[in-house]
């Protein structure tokens, strides 16, 4: 247990942060992520280095939703939020997330509602 | 000492499990989520900043909720071409080791037992029951029910705080709850993974290529449980995938170390690489200065409180340098 204690204390003292973030070369921490909504897929087909970009803009009972959509190389999508569904489509990306919302216990949504409330 | 990972179903350790996984989500430590977001270092990482009432941001976090939130960090942290520093590449084996070994000692430490080994729950065997047999197999008596708020079985007593929503990808300090499942409800996914996919599974011989993604057609993809390339598309989720999806509710969303059978599901799955490791040679792709940064044989694996590793020092957990584990069987 001293043991646990003395890791807590030192992360403290290193201002909680993590060991490993910063890659090599990059210094910072490369974060290295798209817009939201956005991917791009590259890949090289017989000497040819080719690209395709893919945005999506979901909006839901007219709200803009920024989830993360990735379109993967096959053509199923995925979503940070959701992190082990790669679905066929964004639509069943979609009504996934709208499930987890419809059928989260009560409780538990009204913690995320007064959390941000208080923001 | 290298301690010896066994099947829950018989390890004398699932007691030391259950007894360590409780004492670690009782146990306070000295960070408060509040502190954790006033931290220069956290202000400015994807995903990492936690949100609640104010009561609730300054209660300390226990131990197990230091694990779940170390988990959401690195999935939240993308990686350069896709992918997270934790999943959907190469990174997913070591980092998920790493992640694993630290919990064993944490629970050596409060339990005392320094031979505790992580047990694993070999699903593939399980997959051979009846749809209905999975629902009632032995595996529900060591974790508790397969449905519902658990507030009964082992893990009765367990109470979580830190939650992420899917919807917006936050993740929330909330008022201290059970955790959650819902296997067996899930249309798509109503089954284990089989002996079969396990088998398909070892049988490549790749560790990881490119694009080093959720398309690879390779061991480590079909391990992670994205898509098989070589069997039609509009698959449901698979191996390890398929077992956050079949339980279900607290181990859906990134919070997934919540509940303790995601370390039971990635004994196994750590234990599925051990036996691709012990038939094709200890050896990892990409190599340094090949394929995406953050899943190189020497990036550096996101870590908080404990120091960091680099995959290719954790390709041998029973060697002398790392006398960690070995397992008392693997697949084959």
């Amino acid at each position: 247990m001293e043991e646990l204690d003395r890791l807590a204390a030192d992360f403290a003292a290193r201002d909680y942060e993590p060991d490993g973030a910063a890659l090599d070369g990059d210094g910072h921490g490369d974060h290295g992520q798209h817009g939201h909504g956005e991917g791009v897929r590259r890949f090289e087909y017989r000497g040819h280095r080719v690209e395709i970009a893919t945005r999506y803009e979901v909006t839901i009972d007219g709200e803009t939703w920024d989830g993360h959509v990735e379109a993967l190389h096959d053509g199923t999508v995925a979503y940070h939020g959701l992190p082990q569904y790669a679905v066929p489509s964004a639509v069943d990306l979609i009504r996934t997330v709208i499930d987890y919302e419809e059928d989260a216990p009560e409780d538990l949504r009204a913690a995320f509602r007064a959390a941000q409330e208080e923001e | 000492m290298a301690v010896v990972r066994e099947n829950v179903l018989t390890s004398a350790h699932a007691a030391t499990y259950v007894a360590g996984v409780l004492d670690l989500a009782s146990r306070p430590t000295s960070i408060t989520p509040a502190q954790l977001n006033a931290s220069a270092a956290i202000g400015s990482a994807p995903g990492a900043r936690i949100f609640g009432t104010s009561a609730e941001l300054n209660r300390p976090l226990t131990w197990w909720d230091l694990f779940t939130w170390w988990h959401v960090l690195a999935m939240n942290w993308p990686t350069p071409g896709g992918g997270n520093r934790a999943h959907s590449g190469p990174v997913f084996a070591p980092w998920h080791r790493l992640f694993l070994r630290r919990l064993e000692e944490a629970i050596q430490a409060v339990t005392g037992a320094q031979d505790f080994g992580l047990p694993y729950w070999d699903w593939a065997q399980d997959g051979e029951l009846s749809e209905a047999g999975q629902l009632t197999g032995a595996i529900w008596t060591r974790i508790g029910p397969p449905q519902g708020q658990i507030t009964s079985g082992p893990f009765a007593q367990l109470r979580i705080r830190l939650v992420t929503n899917p919807v917006d990808r936050r993740i929330y300090v909330v008022p201290a709850r059970p955790i959650s499942r819902t296997a067996g409800l899930n249309q798509t996914v109503r089954t284990l993974p089989t002996r079969d996919d396990q088998t398909r599974t070892l049988n490549d011989d790749t560790y990881d290529g490119p694009n080093w993604d959720a398309a690879a057609d390779s061991f480590r993809n079909k391990l992670e449980g994205w898509r098989d390339a070589r069997i039609p598309p509009r698959q449901a989720p698979r191996m390890h995938n398929r077992i956050h999806v079949f339980i279900g509710g607290s181990m859906g969303p990134a919070s997934s170390p919540n509940d303790p059978v995601f370390f039971l599901n990635h004994c196994n799955v750590d234990r599925q690489w051990e036996a691709w490791l012990t038939e094709n040679g200890r050896t990892y792709l990409p190599a340094a200065g090949q394929g995406p940064r953050g899943h190189q044989a020497n990036d550096p694996l996101l870590s908080i409180v404990w120091p960091s590793m680099r995959p290719a020092q954790v390709l041998d957990p029973g060697s002398a340098a790392l006398d960690w584990y070995r397992y008392d069987s693997l697949p084959v």
